[in-house]
């Protein structure tokens, strides 16, 4: 049994208009994506702006409520939980967010930051929090007189590795990651990462990663998803996904990932994508990617193609496999 | 600058007033001294005295405090009733904050002075109800403020995370929340002060609100008017010490604005950008 | 006589809490047509000598000392009026926010008619189909909308096609790019970088391109500015940059930036972070993060020495 099941999950936020609130149409963030992650594994829903992933992580999260579809942890159905049982799920399941000076309360110092979960989740006080403060510190790489600061006095990779011992501090299962490293710079996007990887291993941890760079994606991930419009339009374990990208989107972005190194890059067949997605409001009636696809049929246009296994738990949303393998 | 210094020295003489004066009977109103009516002003007495004798420094300085008493009072209970509703209507809102916001909007539409004036002319006279009126008509900006605030912080990631932490809605309001929202709300107390204290004493000008012989600053401007013939000084000096008052909120208001601002701005960028 | 030359350029701002020095002594000359590369972190500088050479530093920037010269005149000395003959005609720049620079309330046309008619002092109609045209050239065929459009009715990547459009509308000969595309999708990334390839090409630009991101370098740029903490510590050709790195901190770079092309790389990261800006530089400044570090790195500032032509390293590595 996975540890996480994610089954046809549905965001649509309405538009409202006018005086009296309106509902005039739909945004139509996620619009039907099932994964599942099995404990000690990452799984990665990659991405760009607009493809619905962050909303994914805030209905796992519970920080938002979806339209429809179901998600369940450890076999319990997450979205009916209440009292003493959404409390559980919320020990199990922690978040680290993109910009740590902003998922830090400003006003809190380093070391209350750190006791809160810990009062909350493990009934610990006063001096026996703060000596299991001081250790989740050290853990993450931190010196004990970071403890008195405050968050504006940290740099990023500091603050970050705070939010990330604030995570880890009820001992959670699960771990959901979006955006850890894009506000970091690069040299400290590689210290983070490390962490991060060191961390799973150490504590049996399982993370859903959510990013838009598929470098960070590929560093760390056993599993990628990644999403288009709302829509998973390709899966596959790490390795396959990028040395066979299938689906002309994830040939897209693989392409248009900007490589340093000369000979890499020519072994890269590259596609550049024209235009720009359309708007979530009013998506095309048939495959998401069509009105850019340099492959798009008729077909494509007027009908959404399942998700198809071509083989190994590779999966694939396009009309045209036979032709793209 | 010049705010600062003006507005530490009124909070100063509010506060030690009453332990500093040089005839305290004159300045509390418990005797007077008819031969030394309308005296102008003289190194003996440098404000001069009104038409019962009395000294008019000392009055002017004891006005100091009631005036600080006011003003504290009315920006410290408008908070009061101001800040939860805001809170609670920027938290939750929805219809509960849509309501609160109605009512509160409402009231804001009711110029405020006219308001002070209504309520304390229903309520009576005297120091508590000129303060409980002012605070009634003061509130809603509070409220108001306050909502804008918690509108923001509460869409920021950090009460995010407190609710991922499993935190409960009071906790987060209170501890998460509140004090984020607080600081502008804060300073636009402390600087509203200013503006309370010339409320009052218009209120005590027109005879609402304090009553002699409390030496409000408003009230003695009013009970020097009919004489301001002959002795300009009776209502001069109490005047000018509300204008210098006001004016030094005024200055510390705009000193505090133009601090603020680049200031955030500027540490923003030396963390980011350079 | 070289084309550009930054010599000894030492800028700081003015902040509440002190001066903060952003660079210190840089030095390199870029030749016409050339497309050159400023990469590093934040805290860099990177952005600071993008924005001198744009004439576009923020009113709290103080130059220290040091010049820059086009064609032989000081670029930052120059009057308010002769300030205009080179900000937004010779010179002109894109920034990293694509809604930043433009303004609300007014459609595309008028703003970019507006710049025209200033720099150039053309016309209204001949402003606007002078616009027209470079519309095209940025991939905006459908250029009779945008004109009429308002910023927020346009999209982020296309918003950044008309900031472009508009900086290479006057036909300057030196576009600074100050990270245009840090803030846009990959996907709309590698769109906007094969533009940047086709104004190279086409129009024959000298480019000053500011990036973090090393692969973005290597794609864009001929001539790659390693920075840290306000100074140079390589300067070379893109390629022999990035596959023989010679800085410790260059090759560290390097080492860190997670690859998606590359499989099964450890990743290394650099330890510790920047130094206090707010002290002006005494020694190397990447001593203290250095694996190579030596005892006269805490006592010097290095010089730069040419390992290869065209390709120079401040490092005491290799001075003897």
């Amino acid at each position: 049994m996975a540890l996480l099941d994610v089954n046809e999950l549905v965001k649509h936020f309405p538009i409202k208009y006018g005086l009296f609130g309106k509902v005039i149409g739909y945004i139509r963030a996620v619009d039907g994506v099932s994964f599942s992650i099995d404990k000690g594994s990452v799984l990665s829903i990659v991405g760009e702006s607009g493809s619905g992933k962050s909303t994914v992580a805030r209905c796992l999260l519970r920080l938002l409520d979806p339209t429809s579809g179901t998600i369940s942890f450890e076999g319990k159905d997450v979205l009916s939980l209440k009292g003493k049982e959404l409390k559980w799920y919320r020990k199990n399941v922690q978040a680290v967010f993109q910009n740590p000076f902003l998922s830090l309360n400003p006003r809190m110092s380093v070391e209350s930051i750190l006791t809160e979960p810990l009062r909350v989740h493990m009934g610990m006080d006063g001096s026996e929090a703060k000596g299991e403060a001081l250790r989740l510190l050290e853990r993450v790489g931190l010196s004990p007189e970071i403890a008195k600061r405050h968050p504006h006095e940290l740099s990023g990779g500091q603050a970050q590795r705070v939010a990330i011992a604030r995570a880890i501090a009820p001992h959670p299962e699960l771990l959901i990651l979006d955006e850890p490293t894009s506000a970091l710079d690069v040299s400290v996007q590689a210290q983070i990462l490390n962490l991060l990887a060191e961390l799973k291993d150490e504590l049996g941890l399982s993370y859903l990663l959510i990013s838009h760079d598929l470098s960070v994606v590929r560093y760390i991930s056993d599993r990628v998803a990644v999403m288009y419009l709302g829509r998973i339009v390709e899966e596959a374990q790490i390795d396959e996904l990028f040395n066979n990208p299938v689906h002309p989107y994830t040939k897209a972005l693989l392409s248009s990932v900007p490589e340093p190194d000369p000979k890499a890059r020519v072994l890269r067949s590259r596609i550049i994508l024209p235009g720009e997605p359309p708007s979530p409001v009013n998506p095309p009636p048939g495959c998401k990617l069509a009105t850019r696809c340099p492959y798009a049929m008729e077909l494509c246009m007027s009908r959404e193609p399942e998700l198809v296994d071509i083989g190994g738990g590779h999966l694939v949303r396009c009309w045209q496999l036979t032709s793209l393998k | 600058m010049a705010g600062f210094i003006i507005v530490i020295s009124f909070i100063a003489l509010g506060m030690i007033s009453p332990y500093v004066l040089t005839r305290p009977e004159d300045a509390w109103g418990t005797t007077y001294d008819v031969s030394k009516r309308y005296l102008p002003p003289s190194l003996e007495h440098p404000f001069g005295t009104d038409e019962y004798g009395r000294d008019m420094f000392n009055r002017v300085i004891l006005g100091a405090r009631f005036s600080l008493m006011i003003a504290v009072g009315v920006v410290g209970l408008a908070l009061i009733i101001g800040i939860p509703l805001g809170l609670i209507a920027g938290y939750f809102g929805g219809k509960l904050g849509n309501a609160v916001m109605r009512v509160t909007d409402m009231f804001l539409a009711f110029p405020p002075l006219l308001l002070a004036i209504a309520l304390a002319a229903t309520l009576g006279r005297g120091l508590e109800n000129a303060i409980l009126s002012l605070a009634i008509s003061w509130w809603p900006w509070y409220t108001r403020l306050i909502y804008v605030q918690v509108n923001t912080v509460k869409s920021m990631p950090y009460v995010d995370a407190a609710k991922v932490m499993g935190l409960g809605d009071l906790t987060i309001m209170f501890k998460h929340v509140l004090p984020n929202a607080l600081t502008p709300v804060m300073i636009q107390a402390a600087l509203d002060m200013g503006s309370a204290v010339l409320e009052a004493a218009g209120l005590s000008f027109l005879g609402i609100g304090v009553q002699p012989p409390t030496p409000e600053w408003g009230l003695l401007v009013s009970q020097g008017w009919h004489s301001i013939n002959v002795a300009w000084w009776i209502s001069f000096f109490p005047g000018l010490a509300i204008l210098v008052t006001v004016l030094g909120f005024n200055l510390l208001a705009d000193f505090v604005r133009e601090f603020m601002d680049p200031r955030l701005r500027i540490t923003m960028m030396a963390k980011r950008v350079i | 006589m070289e084309f550009l030359r930054l010599e000894d350029l030492s800028i700081a701002y003015e902040t509440p809490f002190g001066l903060i020095h952003a660079t210190t002594g840089v030095n390199f000359d870029v030749r016409r047509g050339e497309s050159v590369c400023l990469v590093g972190e934040s805290g860099s500088g990177k952005s600071t000598v993008g924005l001198a050479i744009a004439m576009a530093l923020p009113p709290n920037a103080r130059v220290m000392s040091g010049r820059i010269l086009y064609g032989g005149v000081d670029l930052l000395r120059l009057s308010e009026e002769e300030r205009k003959k080179y900000s937004g005609r010779e010179v002109s720049i894109v920034f990293q926010d694509p809604a930043a620079t433009l303004n609300p309330l007014f459609t595309i046309g008028e703003q970019i008619s507006d710049v025209l008619m200033s720099n150039l002092g053309l016309r209204k109609d001949e402003a606007l189909n002078r616009a027209r045209k470079f519309l095209e050239i940025v991939g905006l065929p459908d250029s009779e909308r945008v004109l009429k459009s308002f910023p927020h009715e346009l999209s982020g990547g296309m918003l950044q096609r008309v900031n472009i459009a508009i900086a290479i509308s006057t036909e300057p000969k030196v576009l600074v790019a100050d990270e245009p595309t840090t803030m846009l999708d990959v996907i709309l990334q590698a769109q906007i970088l094969e533009l940047f390839e086709k104004l190279k090409r086409e129009l024959k630009l000298t480019l000053i391109f500011i990036t973090h991101n090393l692969g973005v370098a290597s794609e864009v740029c001929d001539r790659i500015i390693v920075m840290y903490a306000g100074t140079i510590v390589e300067d070379g050709p893109a390629d022999e940059v990035i596959s023989r790195p010679m800085h410790p901190y260059t090759i560290g770079l390097l080492d860190c930036v997670p690859r998606a092309h590359i499989r099964d790389r450890k990743l290394r990261s650099i330890p510790g972070s920047l130094p206090d800006l707010s002290k002006p530089l005494t020694h190397c400044p990447f001593a203290d993060r250095c694996e190579e570090v030596r005892e006269i790195c805490t006592r010097a500032i290095p010089t730069s020495i040419d390992v290869n032509p065209g390709h120079r390293v401040s490092c005491f590595k290799y001075i003897g």
